[in-house]
């Protein structure tokens, strides 16, 4: 697929129409249950990942999704498109928060080959569901000495292990385990504050799970680091990027780091809006996977 | 590509770092600037659905005049603040996590208003900050 900036832009339109009405229809039923909790600061509760864990688009961050103080409980829902030369990934989130302490999330993840890429008999959706809970453990995103530091766990399991099977992969579920440390920091450079966060995680996936886990020649997890930063220009308005380290462990199909560049809008506490340029480098022998990513998150 | 974000992360950032006044005091437009950004704030914090009830006993002159004088003091404008020190001005008060953020929505939406620019605004509340622990909870 050559990337023109027309294609893009129409690209872009229906990622966020199909975000919005995801959204939308993720929002309704818990709108209605559920009345504000809104404690917090706004932006403080991320957005919901690929994976649902709250952080940034691909990275989790020791904050606990929505705005609650104690006692407190968040609903969150998120959508995300990531559009790249020959590959879709779709994902949806739904997360809950007690306390600004502990966060439960199911994310469901389809992820597509574009057609002609796969030798028939394989389906070209692969679907991946993660159960995740994060435990906040020690600190403050913004106040006192310490910063906001969570211990989570991510439980994946593939709908189908067909095609990762035939690439090599051992198993089609799998827990990880990671540690984040976030903080916003007040007035940094240029008189704006500053997001940090750093992630270690303990991981066997390959491509984050999506073509299963380990393979016959590796099957020991591996400790990778996964980085974000991002400046507020206003309370409004974020600009960041991150970055994910990712195991190799499919032979032959030359596994990347993935990374991106972010705008995020942020309107309201229970709003919020994220595009990216992502480049997720060679997935599945395929180089050059560059393109966009749209998340929306929405809270209540 | 490559260039043409390094070129927008340039102009985005030297939009932010317009010349920067040392004192922050001198940044929030001196004396009548400081009290200027009192009122604004005392205003919205009395007015403020959420926090409103929290100021409705306050004697408005006085949390005004050492409200000036506290800012004063932290942006470096050479002012003794007279007032109580913070956690007794709060004793009793037993303030959330929440009512304390709610404080700073309040706050910057009332600089906002009143026209202080956004890194002025965070270089007064990264000061305030570190009173939280004083503040709550008391």
């Amino acid at each position: 697929m050559t990337t023109t900036l027309p294609t893009l832009i129409l690209d872009a339109i229906a990622m966020l129409r199909q975000s919005v009405s995801i959204l939308a229809l993720l929002l309704l039923p818990v709108a209605t249950a559920h009345a504000a909790a809104e404690g917090r600061l706004k932006a403080t509760g991320g957005l919901v990942t690929i994976e649902a864990s709250a952080g940034g688009g691909l990275v989790p961050w020791a904050v606990l999704s929505g705005l609650s103080t104690r006692p407190g409980l968040d609903v969150v829902a998120g959508t995300s498109v990531t559009r790249v030369a020959d590959f879709r990934l779709e994902t949806i989130g739904l997360s809950a928060s007690w306390n600004d302490r502990f966060e439960l999330s199911l994310g469901r993840q389809r992820f597509s080959v574009d057609d002609g890429l796969l030798p028939p008999g394989f389906d070209r959706h692969l679907q991946q569901t993660v159960l995740g809970a994060k435990l906040r453990v020690a600190g403050d995103l913004i106040y006192g000495r310490v910063p906001q530091l969570a211990l989570g766990l991510q439980y994946k399991r593939n709908d189908d292990h067909a095609l990762a099977g035939a690439l090599g992969a051992r198993r089609d579920h799998d827990v990880e385990g990671y540690a984040s440390v976030t903080r916003l920091f007040l007035d940094g450079p240029f008189d704006r504050n500053w997001l940090l966060n750093a992630t270690v995680r303990a991981t066997r996936a390959n491509e984050t799970g999506l073509l299963g886990f380990g393979s016959a020649a590796d099957d020991g997890y591996a400790l990778v680091g996964e980085v974000s930063a991002a400046i507020f220009f206003s309370p409004e308005f974020a600009l960041g990027a991150e970055y994910r380290q990712k195991p190799d462990g499919l032979p032959g199909l030359g596994e990347s780091d993935w990374r991106d560049l972010f705008v995020a809008w942020v309107p309201s506490k229970h709003f919020s809006l994220a595009v990216a340029y992502v480049d997720l480098g060679t997935i599945a022998a395929r180089p050059d996977q560059n393109g966009m990513f749209i998340s929306m998150t929405g809270n209540w | 590509m490559r260039s043409s974000i390094a070129m927008l992360l340039l102009i985005l950032l030297s939009a932010c770092a317009t010349t920067r006044e040392t004192r922050l005091y001198d940044a929030l437009g001196g004396e009548a600037g400081v009290a200027r950004l009192v009122d604004a704030i005392a205003t919205e914090t009395r007015d403020d659905v959420k926090i409103g009830f929290l100021f409705e006993d306050t004697d408005q002159d006085y949390f005004r005049a050492r409200l000036r004088e506290h800012i004063c003091q932290i942006s470096d404008g050479g002012c003794s603040y007279t007032g109580l020190d913070m956690v007794e001005a709060h004793s009793g008060m037993d303030l959330s996590e929440a009512q304390f953020n709610d404080f700073v929505d309040a706050s910057r939406r009332a600089m906002s208003k009143a026209g202080f620019a956004i890194g002025v605004q965070n270089r007064l509340l990264a000061r305030l900050a570190p009173k939280r622990d004083e503040v709550i909870h008391q």
